[in-house]
């Protein structure tokens, strides 16, 4: 599946896969010591976006991007549609 | 090794890192769950949480991080990240002035 050539195109990316399903998305990533690599990927089943990075730099993104997902994650009381349509913080 | 508490969990990660630090790989990886699996029409979304996993491709650890304890989680669990991800490289420093330049 597809590579993202820039953060942001992924993080967009990202962003959209999961507000399309909030419950079946999965946010994860692979850090191999070896080759000093980080590979980000986040899938709702139906579309997948993937990043690769061996820059340190990267990990600040990966934190807010983490913390966004974490946010919504979490939210308690609403449902998928309603965090689909509206996020608890833009 | 199943369902930690997030300190547990955060510690356990640590290992797993020191573990692979020169051959294989760290997965991480989280998602939603809104409603109880077991009963799935019958249980409305009763406190949604976040499932957070991890493995080596041999050990799975995991914990669920509820939106009271998910700012001071995603804190410890990047602190984690961060100290285990000495590969990674620095971003290399701009060069300035004349390099290059042929007069």
């Amino acid at each position: 599946m597809p590579y993202a050539t820039t953060w942001d195109d992924f993080a967009e990316s990202a962003r959209a896969i999961f507000l399309a399903h909030p419950s079946r998305t999965r946010h994860s990533w692979k850090y191999r010591g070896k080759d000093g690599a980080l590979v980000f990927k986040v899938t709702n089943d139906v579309k997948t976006v993937k990043y690769r990075t061996t820059s340190r730099a990267e990990l600040r993104r990966l934190e807010d991007l983490t913390g966004w997902m974490m946010e919504r994650m979490t939210a308690e009381g609403v449902d998928d549609e309603e965090l689909s349509a509206a996020p608890p913080r833009a | 090794m199943g369902l930690l508490d997030q300190d547990g969990f955060v510690s356990e990660l640590a290992k797993l890192y020191e573990k692979r630090k020169l051959g294989g790989s760290v997965w991480i990886s989280m998602k939603r769950v809104s409603r109880d699996v077991r009963t799935p029409r019958k249980q409305p979304i009763q406190g949604a949480k976040c499932l957070v996993r991890a493995t080596d491709g041999k050990k799975k650890i995991s914990c669920a991080v509820l939106a009271k304890d998910s700012i001071r989680f995603q804190l410890d669990l990047m602190d984690v990240v961060k100290a285990h991800t000495g590969g990674l490289k620095d971003q290399p420093k701009k060069t300035r002035g004349m390099k290059g330049k042929t007069s």
